[in-house]
């Protein structure tokens, strides 16, 4: 069956694309004298294009004190320069009816632009102009932190799962940073300082922490042009190497956290090593095997079979850090906590000890190469993968090579990533219930 | 000479605009008419080795009176999960699985849709699982309890979702009795009394061949899938059957404000709106630029001013929903607890300003740039443009919308601006808050009449009356 699926593949490819077993992706790239990093895919499906600035830092760089600052600078990059004062960036994109956003991870901030495929110069004359012109002082700051710390309620304060959540990573990696959530500690957002902004700018804002990813309906060379024109004299910044810093304290091994609730909430979660550390393709088909659709392993038995909760998910955060591996569980009504977390660590110790059948694997496999082609649809998706794997991996090619590694995975190789994962000393268990419970 | 120069620029402009206006190529669409009588149009897109299926029943949740509501959705769920006649549930999910396809159901006011996608490789297997349903789901028993019990605790469960708590609430204050505004899951009153039988005869009305339609995009050659779809479908007999039904919304006291209690929020969630036109009706596209321009995307004036200048959210949205009978105009956004109040002044202020002064025509141009700007976005994924073209179909839109749209947004002018939000009443808006009522109540009441409910009070249907069809 997989000797199959790769013959068709390639002769369907060979028809539409003449390459390898995956298809032809049109890349190519180019480094700056200042260190930026150029990534152009160029893709002429439809009249667009997806222009992508990835900075190499996340929340795992920040400071003790200084948590949630790669995110509050995530939003201060919007205040706006003297050429394109606040609220014009969105008006020009907007104007050209384009949508732009960004996001902060623990690893990397990333700002992203979809536009018509005529505004190119627009969009590099913008990005260019506030990686290095950014206009901050107090009021924006002072401003910028009401709008942050509305978010942080409207993500985990008032929101059951955000409690939960933020409680697993701090249960997960007690007295550590690697504990904090993204977005930061209320008291430390409220601290922060103009000072400690500049700075962060300073450091990290620059073209040799930058990769720029461009995919859709544009021309490489032209491209260039333009990013060597915008980006090309503005300085590098001298960027320390980030330091690992070392978990000295074991997980938490369970947590109550009581709420105004109508049950109880589960959530699991199991430390695991760095992403370049990690059993990578095993531990990814692992988690599909476990839990992705009504086949798999923990939907069948928990919703269907055994009929105990009304929805269980579960998923890997991969970071460059420790990291964590968590399952949220819905018992039904009058289904404790307690039984669906027994059910969990039996279906775990059973994939520990027994493995997975060639059946799961092979499935595993198609459910991968189906996402593959969803990711390759359209020009943000390209983009935002292409820069994905550059920046947690140095290779961006593997969007599609990893295709390959996925068919040489074997039963064996998850039965010991599971083994490895499914540690008891690793994980920490957090309920949620009612505060009416003892 | 500067003369000659300002009208060669302004025909470059114009020039380079209309080129604009026209450079989008819509995706062809090839319809045919199966033996049986089901509808297809099929659009081929041979760019990635992927097909996607979308089928749309004339059938939903406004074909149901109120003590039904929730049936639709009830039986669009065990057409999946309740097993055929060859697989039993779990089974035909691990079929499905295992090619890395996807299928699924779902179901609407007026409208069923069931559908997924497939590599290329693995179409003929996908095809004999694709109607397997269709033609022969058996809505086994221990499934329907199941799906039942699932539904029940899931109410409980949203109780604990602010967000969830917050859009059955309002959709139920701005709509009922109307249809639309009974949840598409339905109440814990309505779902306690679901039968088999009652799922099963739902099927037996609704999933048939003449009268839907099948939307395929994707690695396909037209010939060949019709050839293929013949034969798997053959047997597949009958028409879709049933009516929509509506019901006038009821009318609130002006200014009266639904505020929802929960006790624990550290934040409210706020929202204003009003029914309003269909999107069938003339107005109805400058009626959705205006709104875009008010508050549809972050430069919007709603969100620079809510977020950017007066950092009392992280973020408000102005929007219009398209329906085939009323649609809603509506404005939401959330607060910390003690800007509840300011906040909500500051909308219904903005809303004022716009309702009677309308746009700008920098506002307007703006928004007309954004939306022709963004259209070819909608047609980048398979299921995207199937989407597009059925909601051609779904509101009898003419044949070359995809083509003239965006020169139809190009010319609306402030005049079709104007008439179009005489078609929303300020007198007529609803006010909703979920929040903390001790902390917000006093303050809110200086604003108009409050009646309060509990976010743990369940909700329930309408009590039906006498329905009538309602000309429009």
């Amino acid at each position: 069956m997989k000797l199959f699926i790769n013959i068709l593949l390639l002769l369907l490819v060979k028809t539409s694309f003449g390459s390898p077993l995956n298809l032809k992706l049109q890349i190519k790239e180019a480094t700056l004298p200042n260190g930026l990093h150029l990534i152009v895919l160029e893709d002429h499906k439809a009249p667009l294009f997806s222009y992508q600035t990835w900075f190499n830092v996340g929340s795992s760089d920040e400071l003790p004190g200084k948590s949630g600052i790669a995110h509050f600078f995530e939003h201060l990059m919007f205040s706006g320069t003297k050429k394109y004062p606040l609220g014009k960036y969105d008006e020009l994109i907007e104007a050209h009816g384009g949508t732009n956003n960004a996001f902060t991870t623990n690893d990397v901030t990333a700002y992203y632009v979809d536009i018509s495929k005529d505004q190119l110069e627009l969009i590099v004359n913008l990005e260019s102009d506030r990686i290095h012109n950014l206009i901050i002082n107090d009021q924006i700051i002072a401003r910028e932190k009401n709008v942050v710390l509305e978010e942080r309620k409207q993500r985990l304060e008032n929101d059951l799962i955000g409690r939960a959540n933020e409680l697993l990573f701090l249960s997960s990696f007690p007295d550590s940073p690697y504990g904090i959530p993204t977005i930061g500690l209320k008291k430390d957002i409220e601290n922060l300082s103009l000072k400690d902004c500049e700075e962060f700018y300073r450091t990290y804002y620059s073209p040799n922490n930058a990769t720029i990813v461009v995919a859709g309906d544009v021309n490489f060379d032209q491209v260039l042009k333009l990013v060597k024109k915008y980006y090309g004299s503005i300085p590098a910044s001298k960027i320390a190497a980030r330091q690992p810093i070392p978990i000295t304290k074991k997980p938490l091994p369970y947590v109550a956290l009581k709420m105004p609730s109508q049950g109880e909430v589960l959530a699991m979660g199991y430390r695991i090593p760095p992403i370049k550390e990690a059993d990578f393709y095993p531990l990814n088909l692992l988690i599909q095997i476990l839990f992705q659709g009504a086949s798999s392993r923990t939907e069948r038995i928990l919703i269907y079979e055994k009929k105990l909760v009304t929805e269980v998910i579960g998923n890997l955060t991969l970071r460059k850090t420790p990291s964590l591996f968590y399952v949220y569980a819905y018992p039904h009504t009058g289904v404790s906590a307690k039984k669906i977390e027994d059910e969990l660590i039996e279906i775990f110790k059973n994939i520990s000890e027994k493995g997975v059948s060639e059946d799961e694997l092979n499935k595993a496999r198609n459910q991968r190469l189906s996402s593959t082609v969803v990711n390759l649809r359209r020009a943000m998706g390209l983009a935002s993968n292409l820069a994905y794997f550059q920046l947690m991996f140095g290779d961006y090619n593997r969007l599609l090579t990893d295709l390959d590694q996925y068919q040489k995975v074997t039963t064996n190789d998850i039965k010991i990533a599971a083994k490895k994962l499914f540690d008891s000393s690793s994980m920490t268990v957090v309920v949620v219930m009612p505060e009416t419970k003892k | 000479m500067r003369f000659i120069a300002n009208i060669l620029i302004s025909l470059a402009l114009l020039s380079c605009s209309s080129k604009r206006l026209y450079d989008f190529i819509p995706p062809q669409v090839h319809s045919s008419v199966l033996a049986n009588g089901l509808e297809l149009k099929i659009i081929e897109d041979h760019s990635l080795p992927e097909i996607n299926f979308l089928f749309f029943f004339p059938a939903g949740e406004a074909y149901l009176s109120s003590d039904q509501a929730g049936l639709a959705d009830f039986m669009t769920s065990l057409l999946i999960e309740g097993g055929t006649k060859e697989f039993a549930p779990r089974e035909f999910a691990n079929q499905i699985e295992k090619l890395g396809a996807s299928l699924s159901a779902g179901a609407n006011y007026e409208f069923i849709t069931y559908g997924g996608r497939t590599l290329t490789p693995y179409l003929d297997d996908y095809l004999k699982l694709f109607k397997a349903p269709l033609l022969s789901a058996t809505f086994n028993q221990e499934e329907v309890d199941r799906e039942k019990r699932d539904l029940l605790s899931n109410f409980e469960q949203l109780k604990d979702v602010p967000s969830a708590v917050f859009q059955r609430y309002f959709t139920d204050y701005l709509y009922s009795p109307h249809p639309y505004g009974r949840p598409i899951s339905g109440y814990e009153s309505t779902v306690k009394r679901f039968t088999r039988d009652a799922a099963v005869n739902l099927y037996k009305k609704w999933i048939k061949p003449y009268g839907a339609i099948l939307y395929i995009v994707g690695d396909v050659t037209p010939s060949s899938l019709i050839e293929k779809l013949n034969k798997e479908l053959f047997v597949w007999q009958g028409s879709v059957s049933g009516s929509p039904s509506y019901q006038q919304p009821a009318l609130h006291i002006p200014n009266s404000i639904l505020l929802i209690d929960k006790p624990d929020s550290t934040q409210s969630i706020v929202a204003i709106g009003a029914t309003t036109i269909p999107a069938t009706h003339k107005s109805f596209l400058p009626l959705a630029i205006a709104t875009e321009a008010f508050g549809g995307h972050f430069g919007s004036r709603l969100n620079q001013v809510l977020r950017v200048e007066k950092g009392l959210t992280y973020g408000a949205n102005a929007d219009i929903s398209s329906k085939k009978d009323l649609g809603a105009w509506y404005i939401t956004t959330s607060t910390r607890t003690e800007k509840t109040v300011e906040t909500l002044k500051e909308i219904l202020s903005l809303t004022n300003n716009f309702l009677s002064k309308g746009l700008t025509e920098k506002q307007l141009q703006t928004s007309k740039n954004y939306l022709i700007g963004k259209f070819p976005r909608d047609f980048e994924t398979t299921t995207e443009i199937a989407m597009e073209i059925f909601l051609i179909d779904y509101f009898g839109l003419p044949k070359d919308y995809m083509q003239t749209y965006r020169p139809r947004v190009d010319s609306t002018t402030n005049h079709q601006i104007a008439e179009s939000l005489e078609n929303l009443d300020l007198k007529k808006i609803v006010i909703v808050v979920l929040g903390n009522a001790k902390e917000i109540m006093p303050e809110l009441t200086k604003l108009g009449p409050v009646e309060l409910k509990s976010y743990k009070d369940p909700l329930t249907p309408p009590i039906p009356k006498a329905l009538f069809a309602v000309d429009r």
